[in-house]
């Protein structure tokens, strides 16, 4: 009987930061049961605390030294009856701390192991380090953001972080389907760079003929008249009416009646040369009534828009409850936390919400345990700092 | 086996970006797929997108409104393993081809439905796109701008992501499949896409943990001193990425500048830095150091330096850079029309099971007769279908 999709799945979640520890989290949502593995310093990224809340909801914690062989032995243990094992290291990392994948197979032929790096694991720039920002800039994310002739603007939302994160997710399950088929586990691997370009696919393509790319610009509003951000009486709205069918239900919804027959905006061709007085115009419009008023008026005439809603409005919004976007956990230490929910639906193996993030160490003598390590042996590897048991993160030389 | 997905057939429904992105994913690791259009087609066609979002798959032109045209798409339908659609919630309902009303003539069906803004609750039926994902998803009212209001993104991430989380509800679906026998209805929406990188901004915990520091006014440039652009002397830009204290201190010896280790106004740059006016002019301080050099000479340095740093390039550079073509995400493709198209590669790696593009991206309905013919119509049946504007 299989209640969530992923029940049963164990993973072994070696990863750290963003790209690596929202991969396996996306697991955990789906009902595997992921331990994060952490060096006594902890997750570096444990400093932000509410973020890391968001990348590492769902999962159990341990902190165990690789670099010493009775750490290694404890996630050789690990592995030996898991699934998954999930890694981000920088190159040679892995290796040199015997967690690499030629390793592992020997451990579990069947393991299946996901690498995300910044560039790949080989390659010009594989010893770099890598972050978000570093491969927005270098992969032309921020030119296109700031617009040709001005500064390159940096985004908020890591989105090459993210992307590689549902990469991996998506190739750890897939190579589970394809154990299932085969057998045989195998090696996936996807990294910032290659993110970088699956988010600016469309960007990312050149031909003879190609239309010139539309780029954004300082403090960017949006691309013309009909697509682009207008202030209302009460907040922001965004309008997304390019086509002559929309603009058409956008003179039927405001009522203007000069506006559908005014020949300085008949077409959208024109409407882009006389862009100037149509947003003005709009604007004063626009800015008579609030959000909710354009929406009632501007939907039935099937005129996409939406109100520009920040994350303090989307925790008590009635559409994200609807369809159980919101999640509350209750965390050790933190008190109640509130972040997003399980994002994939599924009719017949729901998601799974297992808790909060994990404190640092937090259940390493469960997991132990459950593995049916000795009390006096656990006790023996505490004594000897190879594990810890919620302990404070110690300074130790970093790797 | 080649690909992850070899030997299983897609039938995709969904038009613009989401959905046809999703089944290139699915295509690229070994999926046929069966491009479903309305008679005036895909309305991405034109863009240029378009051409590797489709690439690999074959095309039926279809009018599934007509009784005949969503007979043609049930038939597929029930020899098929996945279902790919990106309707408005109830329209494939009305249409005939919903999940209830197909799953019973293939249990083992796998239906992928892509909404807007999800199937249930007061927005469910605001008519929806990518735009209207990213500003109910928080997209951009997060992105801030120097005007005191928020500002629009350029890319489409909500879509985007809903593709890749959809690719792995599938992947997920497809290996409960094997254990139950049986399928099931996923649901991934441009808004789950749009929340999946908001997913650490988004939480909200009783002391607020990740509140903008007070009195930052924002800054398009980034807000931290060390964690942001810089123009060099040349008018190109170069990031920097110096987030905690070993990198501070490799930031100043690159910089030339190694007495700002132990300046206490900048301990444990950039977070520990207290004073907005300390952040300023450590801000203005390195903008200066940076003109001074070409940003060639800058990167140079900076990486002998163990200094996280890249170059801030437009897409059109990124598509010269060695590590891309190492890593071989730009292939060149063959297409009849356009000639020669140079798009993304493979992203994901799989050692065992390995992907491969399948083709350029076919015509409105270059395969339609083909098709038809495989699902048994006969050839007075597929002309009696065009006569009609079926097909």
């Amino acid at each position: 009987m299989q209640n969530h999709a992923l029940e049963g799945i164990k993973v072994v979640d070696l990863t750290s930061y963003i790209a690596g520890s929202y991969g396996p989290m996306l697991l955990a949502d789906l009902g595997a049961e992921v331990v994060k593995v952490e060096a006594p310093v902890g997750d570096a990224f444990r400093a932000l605390l509410g973020a890391f809340l968001g990348w590492n909801r769902g999962k159990r914690g341990i902190v165990v030294d690789l670099r010493n062989q009775d750490g290694r032995e404890v996630v050789y243990d690990m592995v030996r009856r898991a699934d998954i094992v999930a890694e981000n290291f920088r190159p040679g990392v892995a290796q040199r701390l015997g967690v690499d994948y030629e390793t592992l197979r020997q451990v579990n032929p069947r393991i299946i192991y996901s690498s995300a790096n910044g560039y790949g694991s080989s390659g010009p720039y594989a010893e770099l380090p890598a972050f978000d920002p570093l491969l927005q800039a270098r992969s032309g994310a921020m030119a296109t953001q700031g617009g040709p002739g001005h500064p390159p603007v940096f985004l908020t939302v890591a989105i090459t972080d993210y992307c590689t994160a549902m990469m991996a997710a998506f190739a750890m399950v897939s190579a589970l389907y394809a154990r299932e088929r085969t057998g045989l586990g195998q090696r996936v691997e996807t990294s910032l760079t290659n993110a970088a370009i699956v988010f600016q696919s469309s960007s990312f393509i050149f031909y003879d003929g190609k239309p010139s790319r539309p780029q954004g610009g300082p403090d960017f509003i949006g691309w013309g008249p009909t697509h682009r951000l207008y202030a209302t009486a009460d907040g922001w709205m965004a309008l997304d009416a390019d086509t002559e069918a929309r603009w058409a239900g956008l003179c039927r919804a405001l009522a203007e009646e000069d506006l559908g027959h005014d020949p300085r905006f008949a077409t959208a061709t024109q409407r882009q040369q006389n862009e100037a007085a149509l947003t003005a115009r709009l604007e004063a419009v626009f800015a008579r009534r609030p959000t909710e008023e354009w929406l009632s008026h501007l939907h039935p005439e099937d005129v996409p828009c939406a109100p520009v809603l920040l994350h303090l409005n989307l925790i008590s919004d009635p559409h994200y409850a609807a369809n159980d976007f919101i999640a509350t956990h209750q965390h050790p230490e933190v008190g109640e936390v509130k972040q997003t929910g399980v994002l994939i639906k599924f009719s017949e193996t729901p998601g799974k919400l297992w808790g909060p993030a994990p404190l640092l160490g937090q259940h390493t003598v469960e997991v132990l345990q459950e593995m049916d390590y000795s009390q006096g042996r656990i006790q023996e590897l505490l004594t000897k700092r190879v594990i810890f048991q919620a302990a404070m993160p110690v300074t130790a030389p970093a790797d | 086996m080649s690909g992850p997905f070899a030997g299983l057939r897609i039938v995709d429904l969904s038009t613009e970006i989401a959905g046809p992105y999703l089944t290139m994913f699915l295509s690229d690791l070994g999926a046929e797929v069966i491009k479903v259009e309305p008679p005036e087609g895909d309305p991405a066609r034109g863009e240029p997108g378009f051409w590797v979002w489709n690439r690999g798959k074959r095309s039926l032109r279809l009018d599934v409104t007509q009784g005949p045209g969503a007979d043609v798409a049930r038939r597929l339908v029930e020899i098929s393993d996945v279902l790919v659609e990106s309707y408005p919630p109830g329209r494939a309902e009305s249409l005939g081809l919903g999940y209830e009303q197909l799953r019973s003539a293939n249990p083992r069906l796998i239906y992928c439905a892509l909404p807007a803004l999800g199937s249930e609750g007061p927005y469910a039926q605001w008519p929806g796109s990518d735009t209207v994902a990213a500003a109910a998803g928080g997209v951009i009212g997060s992105n801030p701008s120097t005007a005191g209001r928020p500002s629009f993104v350029t890319l489409p991430v909500s879509s985007y992501s809903a593709a890749v989380l959809a690719a792995q509800g599938i992947a997920a679906a497809l290996y409960v499949r094997e254990k139950t026998g049986r399928g099931q209805r996923v649901e991934a929406s441009l808004l789950a896409g749009a929340l999946a990188t908001q997913s650490a901004s988004f939480v909200v915990v009783p002391q607020a943990g990740v509140a903008p520091m007070p009195g930052t006014a924002y800054n398009p440039l980034g807000n931290l001193p060390t964690y942001r652009l810089f123009e060099c002397q040349d008018g190109k830009w170069l990031f920097i990425a110096c987030g905690n204290s070993a990198f501070w201190g490799k930031l100043c010896i690159a910089i030339g500048h190694e007495e700002l280790v132990s300046d206490p106004r900048y301990t444990n740059a950039p977070f520990g830095i207290t004073e907005e006016q300390s952040r300023n002019d450590l801000a203005a301080l390195i903008e200066s150091i940076m003109k001074q050099k070409p940003r060639e000479e800058w990167l140079r340095l900076l990486r002998k330096g163990d200094v996280p740093s890249a170059p801030a390039d437009t897409v059109e550079e990124f598509a010269q850079d060695p590590q891309v073509l190492h890593n071989n995400m730009m292939v060149e493709l063959e297409d009849p029309r356009a000639g020669l198209i140079r798009q993304m590669g493979l992203p994901i790696s799989f050692s065992l099971t390995p992907g491969q593009i399948g083709g350029p991206a076919p015509d409105l309905g270059q395969h339609s007769q083909e098709v038809l013919g495989e699902l048994g119509y006969s050839a007075d049946g597929i002309a009696a279908l065009r006569a009609s504007a079926v097909i």
